[in-house]
């Protein structure tokens, strides 16, 4: 029997198999998507958005209003993602703490899990003579205005921008790996250690059995069951959330389940000017805002483009008028708002097993959105645009919640051990787990607290470096 | 035009061809989602979507289908009303519009193209061309005595 089972292979499964099998334990991955490697990877935004993707690319919430997207392959949405890494800054833990009362949510004690990716994460900033025509006019724009800017980090290693590499190709997956995905950090090491991989294989239900855990799903169109002493979610908010609502004897103990749910709601605004941008060359992102005030408002702004067809589905309109916004592509910029949006949403499941999220906005959300929708516009017209163009199409890329941390079982899922209350054999600590949204990137702290979680699982104390195989083990 | 897919009708390809063509009408350069041919790849955009996803669109192209050209160009208008409408219509409307013009737009920019077509992609018509550079990595995976590295390593022995 392994010593644990881990469903899901992204930012937080994937870095626990490392994790866990450094310190000794016998694990085995179950991925419901399918395995590629950068030689293999969809040769296009078409294939890629329907092969690596939920949903067949895109997922929608109860009142349509927004597209969900999440990666459905090996490594998860750490292959898909734009690999910003940023950590939770004062604000964010601090919203945590309160809210939870879990008292290592706090810049200084989670430093040390930060540190130790740090040193491991291949990652820093674009150098500025790589910075894109899109890049150069959203820094422009914000010294213009007066807001303050700062370059992103990326954890990504010799892209090779001198050669001509465009990131955007990578959204589909990095044909060099220099994108530190899961698939590319993590995993590999966990298979040198002997971790078994089983890739399409989808967890239906999953069952706690006091000395073991039973997990259920279907591999390629067949029923299968893998028994472990311990199991880790780390299907993602969706994911392990329709995981335990299907799993109906931990279900009922389990209140809070499917609450909590936030998404960074998210609008893409471009600018169209006269000489071409080329927004799509080049490193896709290399700035984002660092604004004390925009912060405060709760909205976050990014520099980023998208491919044409997303590009297409994000432009409003039909016919010979979006022709005419689509033919500026080249002379396109692009500027995303998000908010950091009020945890009101819920995910639910049908009997059939269909995911329902619905995602309210308060009062407050849409005076955020409001804000960045007049933020972004401003910054456009003073880089120089002349023509600014909205888009009505919201989407969500963070998604967060449904199983949220906390120390009340009525109002949570997990407890502060990472374990799902009344199922200790059950671990989890990926974006399900968000009592809250951060409104920051929230891939480097779902890694933070996935190694801060490992220990937990392998009954160290957090602070512990060591770490040790299980005993008996095997 | 040779009917090629497998998952869909010949009506329900009529009924796709007539949203593509009320979104990508062509503008002289960017041909018409008729013309470039890139609905005999449709299956490629569909065959991944949830069975209860599939089963509705394949109802809804059914029906339009059989309606006239300018019903579908109709619908199209509306649907792109969906994102400002509020209550159950609004919402109606952005699962429509989501549906719909998800599927004409993967199929219209995704590069690919009917065999019969010669002219400029709309992709290429954009001039959307983006590379990344592989010779140092492939050159470094074929050298290696220790066996792949990175994404390639993780898939190894997979079937
Ligand atoms: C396009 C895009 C860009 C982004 N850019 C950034 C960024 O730059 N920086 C940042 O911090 N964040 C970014 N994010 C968000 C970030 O990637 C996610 O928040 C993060 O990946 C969530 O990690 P996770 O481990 O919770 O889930 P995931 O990484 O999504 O992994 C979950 C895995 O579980 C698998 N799974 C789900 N259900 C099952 C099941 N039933 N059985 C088996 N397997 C299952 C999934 O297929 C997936 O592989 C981006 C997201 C997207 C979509």
């Amino acid at each position: 029997m392994h010593d644990f089972v881990i469903i899901g292979s992204g930012v937080s499964g994937g870095r626990i198999a490392d994790e866990l099998t450094a310190g000794g334990a016998t694990c085995i991955l179950l991925e419901a998507g399918q395995a590629y490697d950068r030689r293999s990877f969809p040769p296009n935004e078409f294939r890629g958005s329907t092969a690596l993707f939920w949903g067949g690319g895109i997922e929608v919430s109860k009142d349509a209003r927004f597209g969900f997207i999440r990666g459905k392959c090996l490594g998860g949405t750490s292959v898909v993602n734009q690999a910003d890494v940023d950590r939770f800054d004062d604000f964010a833990w601090d919203t945590w703490r309160d809210h939870t009362g879990i008292d290592f949510f706090n810049s200084g004690q989670m430093a040390e899990h930060y540190d130790l990716l740090d040193r491991n994460t291949a990652k820093g900033p674009i150098p500025l003579e790589h910075y894109n025509r899109n890049a150069k006019l959203f820094v422009e724009s914000f010294n213009k205005c007066g807001y303050h800017w700062q370059p992103i980090i990326r954890a990504q290693d010799d892209c090779r921008h001198d050669q001509g590499s465009d990131c955007i190709v990578c959204l589909g997956g990095c044909p060099r790996d220099a994108k530190q995905s899961t698939l590319v950090q993590c995993i590999p090491k966990a298979r040198e250690r002997g971790m078994e991989l089983e890739v399409e294989f989808e967890v239906d239900f999953v069952e706690d059995h006091q000395d073991h855990v039973r997990v259920m799903g279907r591999q390629r169109g067949m029923e299968r069951s893998i028994v472990a002493r311990k199991g880790v979610l780390a299907g993602g908010a969706f994911g392990n959330t329709r995981i335990l609502k299907r799993s109906t004897s931990m279900a009922k103990d389990l209140p809070a389940l499917g609450t909590a749910f936030c998404c960074h709601p998210q609008f893409m605004t471009f600018g169209a000017y006269d000489e071409p941008v080329d927004a799509h060359k080049g490193p896709l992102q290399s700035v984002q805002a660092h604004d004390d005030s925009l912060r405060r408002q709760g909205v976050k702004l990014e520099n980023v483009f998208a491919g044409p067809i997303a590009t297409a589905m994000l432009l409003p309109g039909f016919g010979r008028e979006h022709h005419r916004l689509m033919r500026k592509f080249r002379y396109l910029t692009s500027i995303e708002y998000a908010t950091m949006d009020e945890p009101l949403g819920k995910i639910e499941v049908t009997k059939s097993g269909k995911i329902i999220a619905d995602k309210p906005l308060s009062a407050s959300d849409k005076a955020k959105l409001k804000r960045g929708l007049e933020v972004t516009t401003e910054l456009h017209h003073a880089a120089g645009a002349k023509e600014v163009i909205h888009c009505d199409q919201g989407f969500g890329l963070h998604l967060m919640g449904g199983c949220p941390i906390g120390l009340d079982a009525k109002t949570s899922v997990v407890n502060s051990d990472f374990q799902v209350h009344g199922h200790p054999n059950f671990f989890i600590a990926d974006s399900s787990i968000f009592p809250r949204a951060p409104g920051l990137n929230p891939s480097f702290s779902i890694m933070a607290l996935s190694v801060r979680a490992s220990r937990h699982m392998l009954g160290k104390r957090p602070s512990e470096r060591s770490i040790v195989a299980m005993g008996g083990a095997r | 035009m040779k009917h090629t897919s497998k998952l869909l009708s010949s009506t329900q390809i009529r009924g796709l061809t007539k949203v593509g063509d009320a979104y990508f009408p062509g503008d002289g350069e960017l041909p018409s989602f008729s013309r470039c041919g890139c609905v005999e790849h449709a299956d490629a955009a569909i065959e991944l979507l949830p069975a209860d996803d599939l089963a509705s669109l394949k109802t809804l192209l059914g029906a339009i289908g059989i309606m006239p050209g300018f019903v579908a160009t109709s619908l199209v208008r509306l649907a792109e009303h969906g994102p400002r409408m509020n209550g159950p219509l609004g919402v109606g409307l952005r699962f429509l519009r989501l549906g719909l013009k998800g599927v004409v737009t993967s199929l219209y920019y995704s590069g690919e193209v009917g065999h019969n077509y010669k002219g400029p992609t709309p992709l290429e018509v954009l001039g959307y061309h983006v590379k990344v550079y592989t010779a140092d990595v492939d050159e470094r995976d074929a050298k290696s005595t220790q066996g792949p590295s990175g994404s390639i390593a993780a898939c190894r022995g997979l079937k």
